[in-house]
């Protein structure tokens, strides 16, 4: 076997520009990204200051359109979205024991695709009229340029253009990775459940995303030149092409996660993952159908089959069931270590399961037709984004933390962040199922008084508050531990796969040698055969110095 | 941090990392995920259809089908643009300094659609010399790979596979 | 037609106990799962890596229960969404930048409503109603709360929908529920459930319009 002889220099900024290093740039993705949610969680404690009393008027209607405009927004196409394809990014080609990711330099590209839409939406709050404020999706005629004039909704348009085709660069680098440039013995059913979870991710990418940039792109003509959607189908067709990205992109915020969460499970209840044969295919099908419900969001339009998507949004608790079935059955028999990775993990799994079940409720037409734009709609995909992949995400940061820094992050203050985090989630977003249920519309900045509202907006207000504490609490864990640094040597938590057999950092070339491949576990086939051998022999740590 | 539990021994492990890569399961493309996806948004698109679906959305579903059957077929006629070379290395950059650029610059062009066509032009450049810094990172690599085949570049290094 | 109150809850009846249940069920399993297989000294972990019978048998139970629902809902969407051959009335009802206007074709009355104020609709208890409803600019939303029923009102498009209301005397708001602009959240109006006698009678006390404004 070749060893890498290459002596690491730090690059510095010039690094930061350049360095293709598909680990450098899943860093700076993550970074970026998380500055956005920083912004975008700004917003949204201005959106809740302002609707903890009915009529505070703490902003203007308009700036209001455009905080929940950006709010959204920002979380989606600049936090969420990256975010999941950068742990792609970083864990892919480590997983499938490859030295580089495949399209370097395209990957690289994709990044700064990402950050250039990320700083061109955000300039629409140096225009004139504000930045885009017709809400996320942007619907045709209000997105038109009559009633959104201004050049801060062009720049929205681009911004989103450009944010999401980076994210389909680097999606498409990832899938070549899986493709292309896996260890040898490693087939397609000896994958990583997380790669696993990126493969099909990434096929919801490439089909969905370059639908989103036409369809952006059309609306930009409209705003210029007319004529693309002036038809009596104009709106209903932006809608369609919206939404037919519109709902895969919010499955590539929860595949990633739950992926980790996979990962977290088996590693920490020092199990291979229970029924790898059904999840993995439970996946693909689970994928396809997600790409065949989107005009659920268009069940009150009168203008789709709503009976086909009710019964395709239905049939996704099959394959959501399976993996649930797997994860758990997975934790049964097992050695659970409930460090902070697990505490998410398991979060992950009853959180999300409010914002399932209550996907499947707003997949019944007549359901939907009284919940549709309230608050239940809201309170349900928080619960899916925020309270579990969001969490999900957390377990992996917890996990992986220690393989990209090579330092431990703290237990106690990963403890408390996990606390803080699940009380402030609940706390925000389950009073909004009742407002919702009792009428109360999204994207209004005012309430009747008389509703008797304001109890549950003070509770989901004051609980934005706690969330914005255990974030903090985070940062503080992040900083203290990389000041005070506790060495995490190469496979602090026993783990199964490949990124586990090297050093931690991973050098430049990931891997000075490959352990081998004969199942998704190789690192726990190593382990097994070396016990089943070794009985009675004392023990030695896995590892010796850190390889490479 | 084991635990309690007997880890391998590390003369197991560093004597599996020397041995030759396993030979066992011999490399396959991977066009079956792709072939599957196709199959069943096509079937899907096929019942949006019979349930009286429109068909600008059934159009969209069938084309995501086409799409993905598309590349699983390409992956599955031309194995040889994807299998890894037999012998050689690759090379990879450290560095593109024009990648970023080109980035930069094609956002440039974009938001010049809206701010003026001076913005238009200068990404265009950007582009441009972006490109040309591509080319010379591709010449470049060629040559050292090709050097260090030759033995004679110590500052290479080598990647397997 | 039971009035789309009445479907709604009942549907909610349905659907709401199945997902309770099956988070309950979920959240206990966990919470056993946890409590019993936590990392103890001597504690081996299982090394069996699947069920593929007992999967195959909760695969079949969730698909069951999903085509439960997925059947009862076409049922209830078939009633909900039914158009009656003669309705009693018909309401053209037009949303625009930022008020909602009513038109009652056969009575030849014009509500057109009023800047800053909800719009009044006046409506026979117990009688099925054609809504007609249009928007003359971007995309809003006929949302009721009290009916549990909103449709989109969609520029060049008209979308009819029937609704009943099953008792007089009920003094109900009706919102925009699609989100328009500035005036998305004041664009509202007001509707009032009359007996069909006073309905009668507010219908001979309006002005006479030959076409709405």
């Amino acid at each position: 076997m070749s060893t890498a002889a290459v002596s690491i220099r730090s690059l510095g900024l010039v690094g930061v520009i350049g360095a293709t290093d598909h680990k450098s740039i899943a860093r700076r993705t993550v970074v970026v990204a998380f500055a956005f949610f920083i912004a975008g969680g700004i917003l949204a404690l201005l959106i809740r200051t302002q609707l903890a009393t009915p009529s505070t008027g703490l902003v203007g209607a308009d700036a209001f359109d455009a905080l929940f405009t950006m709010h959204g927004s920002t979380m989606i196409y600049l936090f969420l979205v990256p975010t999941a394809i950068a742990l792609g990014v970083y864990l892919v080609p480590l997983q499938v024991g490859a030295a580089e990711i495949a399209g370097p330099r395209l990957c690289l590209t994709g990044f700064w695709l990402y950050v250039s839409g990320g700083l061109v939406m955000w300039s629409g709050y140096l225009t004139v009229d504000g930045p885009g404020a017709a809400g996320w999706t942007a619907f045709d005629p209000l997105s038109d340029s009559p009633h959104s004039p201004g050049v801060g909704m062009d720049f929205w348009i681009f911004g989103v253009m450009l944010a999401t085709l980076g994210c389909l660069v680097m999606a498409s680098c990832v899938l070549g990775t899986i493709v292309a440039r896996r260890a040898p013995g490693m087939t397609l059913l000896r994958l990583a459940p997380f790669t696993w979870t990126m493969l099909v991710t990434c096929l919801m990418v490439i089909v969905s995303f370059p639908v989103l940039v036409i369809a952006m792109a059309l609306l930009w003509i409209q705003r210029d030149f007319g004529g693309i959607f002036d038809s009596t189908g104009g709106p209903i067709a932006y809608q369609n092409l919206f939404w037919f990205y519109g709902h895969p992109v919010v499955y590539v915020m929860f595949f990633p996660f739950v992926g980790a969460v996979a990962e977290v499970v088996s590693v920490h209840s020092g199990r291979r993952l229970f029924g790898y044969r059904p999840f993995a295919i439970s996946l693909l099908a689970f994928t396809a159908l997600s790409t065949s419900v989107w005009a659920h969001h268009m069940f009150t339009t009168g203008q789709v089959a709503n009976r086909y998507f009710a019964l395709t949004s239905t049939a996704l608790a099959v394959p959501a069931g399976i993996e649930y079935f797997d994860l758990i059955a997975t934790l049964a028999g097992g050695r659970i270590r409930l460090r902070t990775p697990m505490l998410f993990a398991l979060a992950f799994l009853v959180q999300f399961l409010i914002g399932g079940l209550t996907g499947i409720l707003l997949g019944s037409p007549p359901l939907d037709y009284d919940v549709h734009n309230t608050y239940f709609v809201i309170a349900h995909f928080h619960y899916a984004l925020f309270a579990g992949s969001l969490f999900g995400c957390f377990a992996g940061v917890y996990h992986w933390f220690p393989k990209v820094t090579g330092v431990m992050l703290r237990e106690r203050l990963g403890r408390l962040h996990f606390w803080v985090m699940t009380l402030g989630a609940n706390l925000t977003f389950f009073p909004m199922f009742i407002d919702g249920w009792e009428g109360m519309r999204r994207r209004t900045d005012s309430y009747p008084a008389s509703a008797g509202w304001q109890t549950l907006n003070d509770l989901s207000t004051a609980g934005a508050g706690v969330i914005a504490i255990s974030v903090v609490v985070f940062v503080v864990n992040v900083a203290r531990s990389l000041r005070d640094p506790e060495p995490a040597g190469p496979d602090p938590w026993d783990g199964h796969t490949l990124e586990w057999a090297t050093s931690s950092p991973p050098p430049r070339h990931n891997f000075a040698g490959l352990p081998p491949v004969r199942s998704p576990a190789p690192l726990l086939d190593l382990r097994e055969a070396a016990t089943a051998r070794s009985v009675g022999d004392s023990p030695t740590p896995i590892h010796a110095e850190a390889a490479g | 941090m084991s635990g309690d539990r007997p880890g391998g021994s590390t003369a197991d492990v560093e004597g599996a990392m020397t041995r030759p890569p396993d030979e066992d399961a011999p490399w396959q493309p991977s066009a079956a995920p792709f072939v599957f996806w196709a199959v069943l948004l096509g079937g899907l698109s096929a019942l949006q259809a019979g349930f009286g679906g429109r068909s600008l959305p059934v159009l969209v579903q069938a084309g995501a089908a086409a799409a993905t059957g598309l590349i699983g077929i390409v992956i599955l006629i031309s194995p040889r643009v994807i299998r890894r070379r037999a012998a050689g290395l690759r090379t990879v950059p450290d560095l593109s300094l024009a990648s970023a650029l080109v980035g930069i610059s094609l956002a440039a062009m974009l938001a010049g659609a809206s701010v003026g066509s001076w913005l238009i032009l200068g990404g265009f450049l950007g582009v441009a010399a972006g490109t040309g810094g591509l080319v010379r990172e591709h010449r470049f690599e060629r040559r050292t790979r090709v050097a260090s085949l030759e033995g004679r570049s110590e500052n290479a290094s080598e990647i397997e596979p | 037609m039971g009035g789309t109150r009445h479907e709604f809850r009942a549907l909610w009846g349905v659907y709401l106990p199945i997902a309770v249940t099956v988070f309950v069920i979920v959240a206990l399993a966990l919470g056993f799962v946890v409590v019993r297989f936590r990392d103890r000294p001597g504690r081996t972990a299982s090394t069996r890596t699947g069920a593929p019978r007992a999967e195959l048998v909760y695969v079949l139970a969730v698909a069951a229960i999903a085509a439960t629902l997925v059947i009862v809902t076409f049922r209830t969407e078939s009633r909900v969404d039914a158009l009656a051959a003669s309705p009693a009335l018909r309401i053209s009802a037009t949303g625009s930048d930022w008020r909602w206007s009513f038109y009652y074709p056969a009575q030849g009355i014009d509500e057109p409503g009023r800047d800053q104020a909800p719009t009044d609709l006046y409506v026979p208890a117990g009688q099925t109603i054609e809504f007609d409803l249009t928007s003359l600019d971007v995309i809003h939303a006929f949302y009721v709360p009290y009916e549990d029923y909103q449709r989109a009102a969609i520029p060049k498009v008209i979308n009819r929908f029937d609704l009943v209301f099953p008792k007089p005397g009920v003094e109900t708001s009706g919102y925009c529920n699609e989100f328009c602009g500035i005036g998305h959240t004041e664009m509202r109006f007001e509707v009032h459930v009359l007996t069909p006698t006073a309905f009668a009678a507010w219908v001979s006390r309006q002005p006479r319009s030959g076409a709405p404004r």
